[in-house]
């Protein structure tokens, strides 16, 4: 297992150096930070000027070879719009976007199995109309406003949170169900139907007629099998909180997390810091993928890790 | 059918939960009593550095903390010494040189004396090449600043310089030693009315009051600067009572927020229209476009009555240069007709270039000109790009569209930035080639006599005006929303100074 999981980190290199070299030349090709960094009115000799310091004259190919340079040596570059080492802006973020993530998948996952599992139990029943109902509502909502109706019924009618930023654990409640809430729909819709096909496979048929509990047959054989595209979908969801959804929540509950920075970098049109944005997630992406992957491997033996 | 349904009605009563929250709000309780505030601001200063930056989150919290040799009044009319002991002087009569005496007895926090080498160091570090100010295109007349005693400063320009004293109110003074220390950026050092407790990064900024300020004892004791993107978030945190004070409320946000004031801001939108070329040439094409578009319809219907028409230029009443003689072109449909007719232009295509999302209302603006033009029978070819390309298209004097959206601002409250950057054939804005307006606008940049600078931006905004350089709109206020509690007059400089605020009791 340590192998594979050594041969993947070094597969997802590859591809983060990949990601890397194309968000260097789309960056490059789209946008000019002087223009957005000055104010409108500088005149063309101070925005000449400015350019200069910031090395941003020189050609592509210059610029390209000294990132590369700067790459191999570990360093990400200098924040045009911070004026600090990028990766130190980034990974002064990422410990709040993780705390946020994990938080809310972990949620996600506890309530969505019950729910999924027990809408299963008797589909078309009210519980499971009830769950499927709550789980569309959930992951249909779009997180933007889901975020906004969050704050305005529990931080400003219902004054049980407060509305925006960090600090207490109080300042995670909203933030974390704002990004859970849709997560959790759609990982007890997978649970609930990977439980009714399993449900309805021959070996439960089996164990419940030589007499096994009901509790035992559910809880742990059919469930241990059904668990694998809920597994599947939790790490995707975990993949998207923290390269998508992050952005949007972390920006409108001004959560100080990477997602937050990727908007304001792209804001500023700080090339150099979402390069190390880009970086630092897809290292996060590559690595959940292979935690995931050996999580199958605990979960069915019979997969095998290659 | 079921299902959506049921979700549709949640739908429904979350958002009559959400409506009812506006009511919901009494402010008036955020912070502790004794004069402490809090104030959600759009974005976290990435620097205290008060000379390396142009971003409003510095400024909000700096413009506190450190001061400038000369201030303004808060209707922005009045230019007066701050720092500095009096109006500068040019000495022996040289005009490329002007002396500022400073005052006496200042400190900065540090105990740092400010004097005229505090002066000489604040205006060589920002103009240093090697420093990469944002903020240098602000001096960029200025090439040397000389110690004459220890109370008094000579700063040279390149030439004449008439806009130097409003540029010294942009110029935040910094102390000689402690500048240089690699972290004066996290820990400022400054003569102002304020002192920074402390800077969670990420979270907020705590000043405190400065107890051996120079001037008057300012009444908010302590404040605490909040970082808040998202503009619906600020509004709910207002409504929440967790701020006193939000920057950038919409105008539909007005009614729901416990308090607002307003103050006619340095924003300009406008549409540039080019002289040179294409349908747009004819002067009388150009008079028909701002016959055509009612301002006050724009004003009320987009800005909810928080904007004024232009005054036919695209400055403000507080900036110098303000023509106080021009008039808006009315709204008058039939004859916006009649001038496109005689210049053979009905029927006929524009393309107007614009971007949505920067500024205000900048979406419901253009689209608000659009309908207005294809009412006195044009064909209006709206193209919005996104803000990278659009600015390429604003600065491309190559090939230039026959009108431009933009929204025109000004920091140094002078005339001279607008009028070099849109109505200059040069400028990077412009899209005429008059030479008269040219001539005046480069003779009014080096006189030193106030009179007779005005009376050229007079002759020149009189000029741009008769010969519609462009579609003149409106000047829309800065808005803020406030805790009931909080008592405070925005300024037209947009600076949020707390020695100017004070919280009444507990309402």
């Amino acid at each position: 297992m340590g192998r594979f999981a050594v041969r993947r980190i070094a597969q997802g290199f590859l591809v983060i150096f990949g990601v890397t070299i194309m968000v260097f030349v789309f960056t490059r090709m789209v946008g000019d930070p002087v223009k957005v960094m000055l104010p409108l009115e500088a005149s063309p000799q101070e925005r000449a000027a400015f350019k200069h310091q910031l090395g941003l004259d020189r050609s592509i190919p210059v610029q390209f070879a000294s990132y590369v340079g700067q790459l191999a040596r570990g360093d990400l570059g200098t924040s045009l719009w911070q004026r600090r080492p990028a990766i130190d802006i980034v990974l002064e973020a990422l410990p709040r976007t993780l705390e946020l993530v994990l938080a809310a998948i972990a949620l996600a996952v506890l309530l969505a199995i019950p729910l999924g599992v027990l809408a299963a139990l008797r589909p078309g029943r009210t519980l499971d109309r009830l769950a499927v109902v709550l789980s569309l509502a959930g992951l249909s909502i779009p997180q933007f406003w889901l975020a906004l109706l969050l704050i305005l019924v529990f931080a400003v009618r219902i004054r049980l949170f407060p509305t925006a930023g960090m600090g207490g654990p109080e300042h995670l409640v909203l933030p974390m169900l704002a990004l859970a809430l849709p997560a959790l729909g759609r990982i007890a819709m997978i649970v609930r139907s990977s439980m009714i096909d399993e449900l309805n496979q021959q070996y439960v048929k089996t164990a419940d007629a030589k007499g096994l509990p009901r509790r035992r047959i559910v809880g742990v054989h059919a469930l241990r099998n059904a668990s694998i595209p809920a597994l599947t979908l939790t790490g995707w969801e975990l993949i998207r909180a923290l390269a998508g959804y992050s952005v949007v929540v972390e920006t409108v509950f001004a959560w100080p997390g990477v997602g937050l920075l990727a908007n304001q970098a792209l804001d500023q049109q700080d090339l150099i810091l979402l390069q190390a944005i880009v970086f630092v997630v897809a290292l996060m992406v590559v690595l959940v993928n292979v935690a995931i992957d050996i999580l199958y491997k605990a979960v069915d033996p019979r997969i095998k890790l290659v | 059918m079921k299902v959506s349904r049921v979700v549709a009605l949640l739908a429904v009563t979350a958002l009559l939960l959400a409506a009812c929250g506006g009511g919901g709000g009494k402010g008036g309780n955020a912070g502790a009593s004794g004069g402490s505030i809090t104030i959600a601001i759009g974005s976290e200063p990435t620097s205290l550095d008060p000379q390396l930056k142009d971003d409003g989150g510095e400024r909000a919290v700096n413009d506190n903390i450190y001061e400038t040799l000369m201030v303004r009044s808060p209707d922005g009319k009045q230019l007066e010494p701050g720092l500095a002991a009096g109006e500068p002087t040019h000495p022996g009569g040289k005009d490329d040189v002007w002396e500022f005496k400073l005052r006496p007895n200042v400190k900065f926090s540090n105990g740092e004396a400010f004097n005229a080498d505090a002066v000489v160091t604040s205006v060589k570090r920002i103009i240093a090449p090697s420093f990469k100010s944002e903020q240098s295109g602000f001096f960029s007349t200025i090439t040397d600043a000389r110690k004459v005693d220890d109370l008094t400063v000579d700063i040279v320009t390149k030439g004449p310089d008439p806009i130097l004293p409003s540029r010294m109110y942009w110029m935040k003074m910094v102390p000689a030693k402690a500048s240089s220390d690699s972290s004066f950026a996290s820990k400022p050092v400054g003569t102002g009315p304020y002192l920074l407790k402390e800077w969670v990064r990420g979270d907020h900024i705590t000043l405190d009051r400065n107890p051996s300020y120079w001037g008057e004892k300012p009444s908010i004791t302590t404040v605490t600067y909040k970082f808040v993107a998202e503009g619906g978030t600020r509004l709910s945190g207002l409504l929440a009572g967790d701020y006193d004070l939000v920057t950038n409320l919409l105008p539909e946000d007005v009614k729901r927020a416990p308090k607002s004031a307003h103050v006619t801001g340095q924003e300009h939108p406008m549409i540039i229209l080019n002289a040179r070329g294409g349908i747009t040439a004819d002067p009388r094409v150009r008079q028909a476009l701002n016959y055509a578009v009612n301002k006050d319809d724009i004003v009320s219907g987009i800005f909810g009555g928080l904007a004024k028409p232009d005054t036919c230029q695209i400055l403000s009443p507080s900036f110098f240069g303000y023509n106080q003689s021009l008039q808006p072109y009315p709204y008058d449909k039939a004859k916006a007709q009649s001038l496109l007719q005689q210049a053979g232009a009905t029927g006929k295509t524009i393309e107007l270039v614009g971007e949505t999302g920067r500024w205000l209302k900048d979406a419901e603006t253009i689209q608000a000109v659009q309908n207005f033009w294809q009412e006195i029978g044009l064909k209006v070819n709206v193209r919005n790009f996104q803000f990278d390309e659009y600015l390429n298209r604003l600065f491309d004097q190559k090939n230039r569209a026959d009108a431009i959206f933009v929204s025109s601002s000004n920091e140094l409250l002078d005339a001279d930035r607008q009028y070099s950057t849109y109505y200059e054939d040069g400028g990077i804005g412009s899209s005429n080639s008059d030479a008269q307006l040219k001539q005046l606008v480069d003779k009014a940049r080096t006189e030193l006599d106030e009179q007779q600078r005005q009376a050229m931006y007079n002759q020149a905004g009189k000029l741009a005006c008769d010969n519609a350089y462009f579609l003149f709109l409106v000047n829309n206020d800065d808005i803020y929303g406030m805790s009931k509690r909080l008592d405070w007059q925005p300024r037209v400089d947009a600076k949020l100074l707390l020695k100017e605020m004070s919280v009444s009791g507990n309402s």
